[in-house]
């Protein structure tokens, strides 16, 4: 549970100016709550090895000098796979083109979904209907299916999985933003502001957005995981950059080289587990960030 | 209850929706700088397809003339369930293709889901009902389960229980395919067993990554509802923990399962393609995997479509079952 | 106890458990109920009525415990205290021997399911055969206001008034000893209020029934009830025959809530009573109504005043009266 003070104290940041203020005593009220605490440890460490984990790298990934499918040793901490390159370099630059594909998604996705969210929950009327529609339709059309045919017709680079997995995954936010546009535009203060003869725009830059910060960066967190979880689904059915070093090209190989035969778990697990604590830790920091902005909520009444 | 406007509106609805789809398959290649289609056709399947042929697939893509010529062409083979042919299977028509592979995956997602639904129901109902052990089991569970890619899991069940497990010489599951190669397809006991054997662990992994969403919603809803007046007036008439639990609780909790069904199905239709990637099994998935390796654009095209289809239809009846379940509920 | 009791109340306490502080919501109330009588319960939200009601089925969940007390039933197998029942004798008793109509009867209703279904699965339950079942519904329908179409609808399909008269023919379904009707009118307008408060009466003398009748509108009982209790802060303040508590009340809060009630008849103010019920997180020290009460005297700050009679058959929980 979350304590009052603590409440409090979040509510007093959120009202004060400075943004840099609003930040430090957010990650603050984070850090001391539990869940969050192990949220932020273990994103920061999957931070630092996409950041870091190329310096550490032992070996090139496409240095091919050892022997093929060579369990964990201390020559190769991960073993090898088909080529005998390390897999234990892989995973460490994986990791980086990874994580950064993934919030290239949530970034891009972020601000399309906020963007026709609020317009059309800001707007409402025709504009709302219009853009609600395209948002019903992209929701009920498969994702993967959609997927799978634009990456095939568009250029197989990272570029093209990051603008395709983009496009598809706004709606939902966009769906979520513009409702709770739809109740803070109610409110007695955005009423005022739009008495004092401040415009749409700037309305929605500084009164609406602001409200629906912890929110939006909690869809965003999500984005990125499923940003990071689909762009190894499409790696690993063929798709994209298969040049590229990053987790779905790590099993694309282990399926299409036969990693199964040669019963090469070591080189099955690394990237999988990576998702798997990556999902952990998201999961982790949403519920911290959701719990923290649900008591300082209830507390401002 | 549902009404005619409703039904016609919803065509409407669903009308427009596979309108989209389809214009988008047939702008795509054409929007792409250096059409990729003809572009394959020349290069990759060079050898393979003659001139001759090459002109018959060309006319039959609707390749040529103006755009406007071609996207009337288009329509005009949909509406005759014609997808052309496919390349690398030529002259094999696209949609003889695609209805060989569709029963195995329809076979898969049907399961898969409906073992999902009822576990998922069935745990979420225990879990909300009794609370404590049960329930922080299934917290811990679907945390550490959300974010698991449905083929790494294939993965590994297939590295478990395929090929390192070994029981006197004998695995528990089978590496790949649909079914083994000693048996005749038809309807013959050994060859459906066999199925049942090669499908067990793409449908335990589809439902294990599955059914967790179905348990959570479940368990929450059952939460609530126990605060319900009408469940404390069915205490007050002395009724069994087991009626209480059935025709009060689970009756009114499975409401939001349902339809959350609709938005699940979108989801697993991705995992089950990926799956049977995995696992070599032969239905959609598999096929689309392989068109994509051999850039077999028309049959890409056509599954597309086809999965577009289902997912619609599927939807539809999940709205019909949602007014069957709530009586409250008129569709209009 | 007399020999028609059929139902005692002997001194019971309840409190809400909770993580940071308890509640005691009903602290040492007793109570009788004879064959066929109609007693009133009646006190603000909060003093406890609903939450005593709820202990005659033994229906209190978490985080609501009960601290001591009993509640005699006397049955046609001998006495038994509910609070002790085995689970399966007390699924035997509920609805059987007392059934309620609940605050909310608007929300009472199953919305998945039939009224007929609703109706027929208790019936079943407490040993009724199916071909008599049907019937009853039909019956039982009858008995309160309602055509027999009403047995195919579900609740969504009734009005207010409807929904609240199926609660009235499912509580009547098992020929019950004792009927509970907790704020049954309350939120319904006050011509169907008064369509179903006469229907209730004349059940009730059809079929011989108790009727615990709780309500926070003094006015309503007056007319309806042979004996009443007011409760406050968890506890009764004053109980009696109807007609004494109406003619002449004694406690103070009595006489308040007596002079809040509008009149049509005479051109009196209404008064309505200052202040709010007493914390009953917190320890109450002396009498709980002392800071509301306009007869406050030293003795009342200190000093929790016991209930006493002040003449036959009359309790009032005062210093005002009794030595």
């Amino acid at each position: 549970m979350m304590s009052e003070a603590r409440a409090e104290e979040i509510q007093r940041a959120l009202a004060s100016n400075s943004p840099m203020n609003r930040f430090r005593s957010f990650m603050k009220g984070v850090w001391s709550h539990k869940k969050g605490r192990a949220g932020l440890i273990i994103l920061t460490a999957l931070g630092l090895l996409a950041i870091f984990g190329y310096f550490f790298a032992p070996y090139s990934p496409y240095n091919t000098n050892s022997l093929a499918f060579q369990p964990p040793s201390y020559q190769h901490l991960l073993g090898t796979d088909y080529e005998g390159a390390d897999i234990f370099s892989w995973f460490l630059i994986g990791t980086g083109t990874s994580l950064v594909v993934g919030l290239s998604i949530a970034l891009l996705s972020a601000f399309i979904g906020v963007l026709v969210g609020v317009v059309a929950g800001y707007f409402g009327r025709q504009v709302d209907d219009v853009l609600m529609r395209a948002v019903d339709v992209l929701l009920v059309i498969p994702g993967f299916p959609l997927l799978v045919i634009l990456s095939a017709f568009l250029p197989p680079t990272l570029e093209t999985t990051i603008f395709v997995l983009s496009i598809l995954s706004w709606p939902f936010l966009a769906r979520v933003v513009r409702s709770q546009t739809l109740s803070l535009k109610e409110r007695p203060y955005i009423m005022a502001s739009k008495l004092s003869g401040l415009n749409g725009m700037q309305i929605i830059i500084r009164d609406i957005l602001p409200n629906l910060l912890p929110i939006i960066f909690i869809n965003a967190i999500f984005l990125a995981v499923g940003g990071v979880v689909a762009q190894a689904g499409l790696a690993f059915f063929g798709l994209g950059d298969l040049r590229s070093v990053n987790w779905g090209t790590m099993l694309y190989f282990f399926q299409a080289e036969d990693g199964i035969v040669y019963r090469a778990w070591w080189w099955l697990l690394p990237p999988g587990l990576g998702i798997v604590i990556l999902g952990i830790g998201a999961n982790f920091l949403s519920n911290a960030i959701y719990e923290i902005s649900k008591a300082s909520k209830g507390n401002g009444k | 209850m549902i009404t005619l406007r409703y039904l016609i509106r919803r065509t409407i609805y669903m009308a427009i929706t596979l309108f989209i789809a389809l214009t988008l398959v047939f702008l795509l290649p054409r929007a792409v700088p250096g059409n990729p289609v003809m572009d394959v056709l020349l290069t990759k399947y060079a050898g393979r397809i003659n001139p001759y042929q090459l002109k018959i697939i060309e006319s039959e893509l609707h390749l040529g003339g103006t755009l406007w010529q071609q996207y009337v062409g288009f329509w005009g083979s949909l509406i005759h369930g014609n997808f052309g042919p496919s390349f690398y299977y030529y002259p094999e028509p696209v949609s003889q293709l695609i209805m060989t592979h569709l029963p195995w995956t329809l076979f898969l997602l049907g399961t898969s889901l409906m073992i999902s639904i009822v576990l998922g129901i069935f745990i979420g109902s225990y879990s909300g009902w009794k609370r404590g052990a049960s329930d922080s089991f299934l917290q811990g569970f679907s945390i550490s389960l959300t974010s698991v890619p449905y083929f790494w899991l294939a993965l590994i069940f297939q590295l478990v229980f395929a090929v390192l497990i070994v029981i006197n010489g004998f695995h528990i599951f089978p590496v790949a395919q649909g079914y083994g190669i000693t048996v005749t397809p038809g309807t013959n006991l050994p060859f459906v067993l066999s199925v049942l054997r090669h499908s067990a662990l793409p449908i335990i992994t589809l439902v294990i990554t599955s059914f967790t969403g179905f348990a959570l919603l479940m368990r929450n809803t059952v939460v609530t509802v126990l605060d319900e007046d009408y469940v404390l007036l069915a205490k007050a008439k002395g009724l069994s923990d087991n009626t209480i639990r059935k025709q009060y609780v689970n009756k009114n909790a499975r409401l939001p399962v349902a339809t959350s069904v609709a938005l699940a199905f979108a989801s697993i239709v991705g995992g089950a393609f990926l799956v049977e990637v995995v696992f070599s099994y032969p239905g959609i998935g598999y096929v689309l995997y392989n068109a994509v390796t051999v850039s077999d654009y028309p049959l890409i095209e056509g599954i597309f479509v086809m999965i577009t289809f289902t997912t619609i239809i599927a939807n539809f009846i999940v709205d019909l079952l949602y007014a069957y379940l709530d009586p409250r509920v008129v569709l209009k | 106890m007399t020999t028609s009791t059929i139902m005692e109340v002997v001194d019971l306490s309840v409190d809400y458990v909770l993580p940071d502080r308890t509640i005691k919501a009903v602290s040492h109330v007793s109570l009788d109920v004879n064959k066929g009588e109609v007693i009133g319960i009646v006190g603000e939200s909060g003093s406890g009525k609903s939450t005593l009601a709820m202990t005659f089925l033994k229906l209190l969940e978490y985080p609501g415990k009960i601290k001591g007390g009993k509640v005699v039933y006397y049955g046609s197998e001998g006495k038994s205290d509910v609070l002790k029942m085995k689970p399966s004798a007390l699924r035997k008793y509920r609805w059987k021997e007392v059934s309620m109509i609940f605050q909310s009867a608007m929300n009472s209703l199953n919305p998945v399911m039939r009224i007929e279904d609703q109706m027929g699965d208790v019936m079943v339950e407490h040993g009724y055969k199916e071909d008599e079942v049907d019937e009853r519904i039909d019956y039982m329908l009858q008995l309160a206001g309602l055509t027999k179409n009403v047995r195919k609808s579900f609740p969504h399909e009734l009005s207010g008034g409807m929904k609240q008269r199926v609660n009235i023919a499912l509580a009547l379904s098992c020929d019950p000893k004792i009927l509970i009707a907790d704020e049954a009118t309350t939120a319904l307008d006050v011509v169907v209020q008064r369509q179903i408060l006469t229907r209730l009466l004349k059940l009730k003398d059809d079929l011989s029934i108790s009727l615990i009748f709780i309500t926070h509108d003094i006015s309503l009982v007056a007319n309806i009830a042979d004996k009443v209790n007011v409760m406050y802060a968890g506890k009764i303040a004053e109980s009696g025959p109807s007609n004494e508590i109406f003619d002449s009340p004694q406690h103070p809060y009595t006489k308040a809530l007596l002079a809040s009630i509008p009149s049509l008849e005479q051109e009196k103010s209404v008064k309505g009573i200052r202040g709010t019920p007493p914390d009953l997180s917190e320890e109450i020290k002396g009498c709980p109504f002392k800071d509301r009460c306009d007869s406050v005297f030293d003795r009342c700050k200190n000093e929790v005043p016991e209930l006493k009679m002040v003449s036959q058959g009359h309790y009032a929980a005062c210093h005002l009266y009794g030595r």
